[in-house]
């Protein structure tokens, strides 16, 4: 995640089910989320679920502007949990 | 090192770029001792294929020597100095996708896997030199080529076969089986086949191998044609009687049981006022296809039937004939190429004298012509005969 670790704190660390933290005080995007991690269907795969609840300085405006440069969380979210898949899966990130 | 890379819409160049590096431990540095130039590589010349950039190195279709390996790949599975031919499609082999062996789908070969997933609604392999949507690999035309997963994909070729026997089981060779696979032929079928360059002619070559009775071949260059019928194949000249009408002549009024279309996104067409339509929608991007083919393969498939896309297209297209499709219980297959799935069974048929690759060849030119190559190929000069 592009979430700083030294920035949170961790509320809730149930082994293999969900991992949630919030974002100390002082965090320059106030955020707080939760990773739960669920058996699939195949009953051999993990679905894993991203919660992420931010609040981006600047409003809309501010969220536009992160959109634009690519740094809008949504996005970053998606990519980085591509990259976790491909890591999970294959050992590293093909580039 | 010398390669063909892309220069803006119709200009390819051959330029020098830097020689390739591993960057992946799996990764494997292949020196290219034959490539070829794909009819697909006319669609990124004609720009037709979004996200190409200036100096992008072009191909798809590659073999040669293994050179270099990364720490990953274990000598089991490579070595420096094996002989390849190497897979168009890029794949894991340990994704869902790989696991169900659909390689051209691939979860985890892609970098751009999001721009991919905007256009396609879920993302496609990584592909050697076929845009960035594909994942911007530098391609095969070229001294020598960086091959990611280089322990999945390469296929070793240990028998005495020259480079012209198992090239195209890189891609066109597998395609063309896939085109008449996905038609689940029957030994009464008939098949026509749209489009008889390369890839056609090796989807009539397989359809025939897996036993269908009679095999049209539809296309308007004289020489292609004659190129099928040599082989035993039943030739239709689009631009010298009505395609409909003759297929319906051929087949006792039923229309051909299974059709493939092997030409895509840029067909022409013996109707003006259709191939006019078509060409002003490309023109101000509201259509990014002229799928004539493909509509005329559904109007004219027999109904039951199953019409096999392996023409490559790329966006959205206008006039689908949905109606006939719907109504008359006709079954539409497609897909790039999953070719790592028929390599070695191919390879094995090669071996075995029951398909012979090298009757398409035309012409063997050196990588520093490959401007001309294109220009041959695309105006289909001197027949694309030496």
């Amino acid at each position: 995640m592009a979430v700083r670790a030294h920035a949170e704190e961790i509320v809730d660390d149930s082994p293999s089910v969900r991992i949630a933290w919030r974002s100390a005080e002082d965090a320059d995007v106030p955020n707080a989320g939760a990773v739960r991690f669920v058996p699939a269907p195949d009953g051999l795969s993990t679905e894993v679920y991203v919660v992420l609840t931010y609040d981006i300085p600047g409003g809309a405006v501010g969220k536009a502007v992160a959109k634009y440069f690519g740094e809008e969380p949504h996005q970053q979210l998606d990519d980085d949990l591509r990259r976790l898949k491909q890591v999970l899966e294959t050992g590293e990130v093909v580039r | 090192m010398r390669a063909n890379t892309w220069a803006g819409r119709n200009k390819v160049e051959v330029r020098d770029v830097p020689d390739p590096r591993i960057l992946n431990s799996r990764d494997a540095i292949v020196r290219i001792t034959s490539t070829a130039i794909c009819g697909s590589d006319l669609h990124l010349v004609d720009g037709y294929v979004p996200t190409m950039q200036d100096g992008d190195v072009m191909g798809h279709e590659f073999m040669g020597e293994v050179v270099e390996v990364g720490s990953g790949v274990s000598a089991d599975k490579l070595r420096v100095g094996d002989r390849v031919v190497v897979p168009f499609p890029i794949a894991c082999g340990a994704c869902a996708a790989c696991a169900a062996e659909l390689y051209s789908c691939c979860e985890n070969s892609n970098p751009n896997a999001g721009i991919a997933e905007k256009m396609f609604g879920h993302p496609v392999a990584g592909i050697f030199g076929y845009s960035h949507l594909t994942g911007g690999f530098a391609g095969g035309q070229a001294q020598y080529a960086r091959v990611p997963f280089a322990d999945v994909n390469p296929l070793k070729v240990e028998s005495g076969l020259t480079d012209e026997q198992v090239l195209f089981l890189s891609d066109i060779l597998p395609t063309g089986y896939m085109g008449a696979e996905m038609c689940d032929i029957q030994p009464s079928d008939v098949v026509a086949v749209w489009g008889a360059g390369p890839v056609g002619q090796f989807a009539m070559d397989s359809a025939r191998v897996l036993g269908a009775a009679k095999v049209i071949a539809i296309d308007k260059e004289p020489y292609r044609l004659q190129i099928a019928e040599r082989a035993g194949h039943t030739p239709v000249n689009f631009e010298e009687v009505d395609v409909r009408s003759r297929l319906l002549e051929l087949t006792g009024g039923q229309g051909p049981d299974k059709c493939i279309d092997a030409v895509g996104l840029e067909a022409t067409h013996g109707s003006a006022h259709i191939a006019a339509y078509d060409r002003v929608k490309q023109a101000v991007r509201s259509e990014t296809e002229r799928p004539h083919a493909l509509r005329q393969a559904i109007l004219s498939c027999r109904s039951g039937g199953v019409v096999s896309v392996i023409g490559v297209y790329g966006g959205l297209l206008d006039k689908f004939p949905a109606g006939a499709w719907m109504n008359r219980s006709l079954t539409l297959r497609t897909g790039q190429c999953h070719v790592q799935r028929y390599m070695k069974p191919l390879l094995q048929r090669i071996e075995r004298g029951e398909i012979d690759p090298t009757r398409i060849i035309t012409h063997i030119l050196p990588l520093d012509e490959a401007e001309r190559g294109f220009e041959i190929f695309k105006e289909k000069q001197d027949n694309c005969e030496p």
